[in-house]
């Protein structure tokens, strides 16, 4: 079920009221079917692999606590991983795997018989994985307690705001506020309502919209000028996309008084590529970050140890995206340009906080990050690796009057695709100077009606004519 | 304007005032009525051309609703017919108006001075294809025509109305008028998921009509230059899956007429068609199209199916193959002028 369809207005209109009577384990058992139907709506045998990882993981979490025998404990994580990672890896890596090697005999004229297996990869499997994998790894790392509860596992694994594109949540931070019913305040309810108002927003009228440009450009032929606009469109759509759902996600989770982290905080104005990451996705970033950079031996071990960690992290973050090549290299380059700004923020002594306000000069490092992440982008969205390299090669070697004429967009469309797109950047800028402080503080119920009724004729009046998927259900 | 901040007091967990969340409602619900109040006033401001007082779509693939909205009388003499087809009864490729097939036909009609005052409605989508026929046949009820021409050709019978392509006709929002709704197929209706909630609103408001009025058209969508030659012949769907589509498709339009317009004449033409611009497959296609279309409005007396598929030169095509110049559109008048004369004659019979 997709949050900008009927279907889940019909769901909300049953899962909330609901909610709003049950208290203790009816609640979580309320949540948790109706987190299960949420996820099998498309296809229901989907959720027996939600199933089974959840089992897997809240038993080995019990065991693993009765123990304290190291051997023991390490066999159970192993468990863990070899569950999580090996479901993860037939249901989405073995076509990959298996293709890949097809091509590497057919090169070498060796012929391999074995054939990819034709199966549907399961939405958001990527994303629980991971959640659920944290919750084993913390406590082997005896940094969480689990649980005696099976349906707060359950919940925890399966909780429909972000179920199936984020944020990947922590046990430590979001089991123990659904093994009791928080308590929902006045502010909880408007901040919720407004950021899924506000995320769907983002999503069906400024995302769906880049997304209409974005496809005539990729998926036909075009210049150079529509390729460059398209990619930034893209990276803005993607954006949009994305933190559109997380927004969802959030404001889903608040209206029931539970906080789920932020996974998006202005990427676009990031001074540098690793300001990049600590603004987008930030929910994937920190998990690499604490489960795989830092056991990797993160920055401990030289600067040269350091760059070579931050690639191999965002290669396997590029993969954990797709089973794709095209994923890979996109991992590969932001981790490569991470590398080399870890290496000169080494040799330079360059420190910088998040929460540093912007100054004029930092100008030249947001348009470099920007362009880093632009190239990045045309692998994700590229058809292909072949397609993504002709359109960057385009860029450099075809001659001038491909970049002076449009061809797959008209004027308008290409307009459109700037107002929409400075819009954003536009928003970008305004939440940086706000530093922080929150953007709406009317808590006064005519002018909040006035500002919902607002959004929902906004999304009414232009949505985009096609709705279109959450770009991430796919991983 | 007076900006309420967050006191501390707020964020202590507390129980809610119910009567804040009415206030709230109340709220949305006066602000989305004003705003539809607002629509209304501009939307019932705006001059919509009519078919009857525009001899082409002015809107191009919009604003097939307005287009297509039945007159409140009838003059006494006044014999109507209403024109169904694609780009072909268009002719995207020129500004003028009276080059138009359905233009010249009107003319040559009322040029033979018998009395009655002939109206060619042309209600050609560019790019249309059989669902929206099918609505527009369905539309045809209120207009009590004394004859349908539906010029329409193989290919007509193989895209989907859905999924509705950004540049699409917005002739699916025909499909949630009762008038027009009563009239289809169950099963079509479920085929082309004419049964979207905000679709329905957005045909039943007027905020819904302005956002249809705003909806900013596709690129290439108004140009009146002819479109260079195509690099390669129109190659078509796949035979077998042309079949299937194309049968479902003949099946619900004869349902709609039957069920529409019962005891009215429908003249089905298979529009000329330019040989050298097509590959074998759609060729093949195209000569399927007529013994297909008799097989299934066999049972409808009211139908008469006609081929004028060769009747135009290949060199009064324009470059793109597929549509024809003005002394095409003039051919094709003179071609169609006795096939009326003959329908509306056997009626007055």
């Amino acid at each position: 079920m997709i949050f900008n369809s009927p279907e889940f207005g019909i769901f909300a209109l049953i899962v909330f009221p609901v909610y709003a009577v049950l208290r203790g384990k009816p609640l979580r058992f309320w949540l948790v079917v109706m987190s299960y139907i949420f996820y099998g709506w498309a296809n229901p045998w989907y959720i027996l692999l939600l199933l089974g990882s959840t089992v897997l993981d809240f038993n080995i979490g019990k065991r693993m606590s009765r123990t304290d025998d190291a051997r023991r404990r390490k066999m159970l994580l192993a468990m863990s991983l070899i569950g999580n990672l090996g479901a993860l890896g037939i249901f989405k890596y073995s076509g990959f795997v298996i293709r890949s090697i097809n091509d590497i005999a057919a090169t070498i004229g060796v012929a391999f018989p074995v054939e990819p297996p034709d199966i549907l990869l399961p939405i958001g499997i990527s994303f629980y994985t991971f959640q659920t994998l944290s919750y084993t790894i913390d406590i082997y790392r005896g940094q969480l307690e689990p649980t005696d509860s099976f349906s707060a596992f359950a919940l925890y694994v399966a909780f429909f705001p972000q179920l199936v594109a984020g944020p990947i949540e922590r046990a430590t931070h979001l089991l123990h506020q659904l093994e009791e019913k928080q308590p929902t305040t006045t502010d909880d309810l408007i901040t919720g309502i407004t950021r899924v108002l506000w995320g769907l927003t983002k999503k069906i009228v400024f995302a769906d919209y880049l997304g209409i440009y974005v496809a005539t450009v990729y998926d036909g032929g075009a210049s150079n000028l529509d390729y460059l606009l398209a990619t930034y469109a893209f990276a803005f759509q993607i954006y949009l996309d994305f933190s559109g759902y997380s927004d969802i996600a959030i404001g889903l989770a608040r209206i029931m008084g539970i906080d789920l982290r932020e996974n998006f905080l202005w990427p676009y104005l990031s001074r540098n590529i690793s300001e990049f990451w600590q603004r987008w996705h930030i929910s994937l970033s920190t998990w690499l970050r604490d489960y795989l950079y830092i056991p990797l031996g993160g920055s401990r071990k030289g600067s040269a140890r350091t760059a070579a960690n931050v690639v191999i992290v965002m290669f396997l973050g590029g993969l954990w995206h797709g089973a794709d090549l095209k994923f890979a290299i996109w991992g590969l380059w932001l981790g490569l340009a991470l590398g080399v700004y870890h290496i000169y923020a080494l040799i330079f002594k360059k420190k910088f906080n998040l929460d540093d306000s912007l100054r004029w000069r930092d100008v030249i490092g947001i348009f470099i990050t920007l362009q880093t992440v632009m190239i990045s982008w045309v692998f994700f969205r590229a058809d292909s690796t072949t397609r993504a390299f002709n359109i960057l090669e385009n860029f450099v070697t075809r001659d001038l009057r491909n970049w002076t004429r449009l061809r797959a967009l008209n004027e308008e469309e290409a307009l459109l695709v700037v107002v929409l797109m400075v819009i954003t950047f536009g928003l970008h800028i305004f939440h940086r100077l706000q530093q922080g402080r929150a953007f709406l503080k009317w808590r006064h119920p005519v002018l909040v009606g006035a500002f919902w009724g607002g959004l929902i004729l906004f999304m009414f009046m232009f949505h985009a004519p096609t709705g279109e998927r959450f770009i991430y259900f796919q991983f | 304007m007076a900006v309420q901040t967050l006191s501390p007091e707020t964020h202590i967990k507390s129980t809610q005032s119910w009567g804040r969340y009415v206030i709230i409602l109340v709220a949305i619900v006066g602000f989305v009525m004003a705003a539809e109040g607002l629509a209304a006033m501009i939307y019932q401001h705006i001059e919509f051309a009519t078919s009857y007082d525009a001899p082409r779509n002015p809107n191009f693939r919009r604003g097939w609703v307005e287009y297509t909205r039945p007159p409140a009388t009838r003059e006494p003499n006044e014999r109507r017919i209403i024109l169904i087809s694609n780009s072909q009864g268009f002719l995207r490729e020129r500004p003028e108006d009276e080059f138009v097939y359905a233009s010249q036909l009107e003319m040559l009609l009322n040029q033979q001075a018998d009395g009655s005052n002939y109206q060619v409605l042309n209600w050609s989508i560019p790019g249309g294809n059989a669902p929206e026929y099918i609505l527009l046949a369905a539309r045809a009820a209120a207009h009590d025509p004394d004859m349908i021409l539906l010029v329409t050709y193989s290919q007509d019978f193989v895209e989907d109305l859905h999924p509705i392509a950004f540049y699409i006709s917005d002739a699916n929002r025909l499909g949630y008028l009762s008038d027009v709704r009563r009239y289809l197929p169950a099963e079509f209706i479920r085929q082309y998921a004419i049964n979207d909630p905000l679709a329905w609103l957005e045909a039943h408001t007027y905020l819904g009509n302005m956002r249809n009025r705003l909806e900013i058209p596709q690129n290439d969508s108004w140009t009146w230059e002819a479109r260079e030659k195509r690099d390669r012949p129109r190659g078509l769907h796949r035979f077998k899956e042309w079949i299937e589509q194309a049968e479902r498709e003949m099946q619900f339009l004869n349902d709609t007429l039957l069920a529409a317009l019962p005891d009215t004449p429908i003249v089905i033409v298979q529009t000329p068609i330019n040989d050298l611009a097509f590959t074998q497959d759609s060729l093949n296609q195209a000569e399927q199209f007529i013994p297909r279309l008799q097989a299934h409005f066999e049972s409808n007396p009211n139908v008469t199916i006609l081929n004028a598929s060769d009747i135009i030169a290949p060199e009064t095509f324009y470059p793109d193959g597929v549509h024809f110049r003005p002394e095409g559109h003039r051919q094709f008048a003179e071609w169609l002028l006795p096939v009326v004369n003959n329908t509306l004659e056997t009626i007055s019979r």
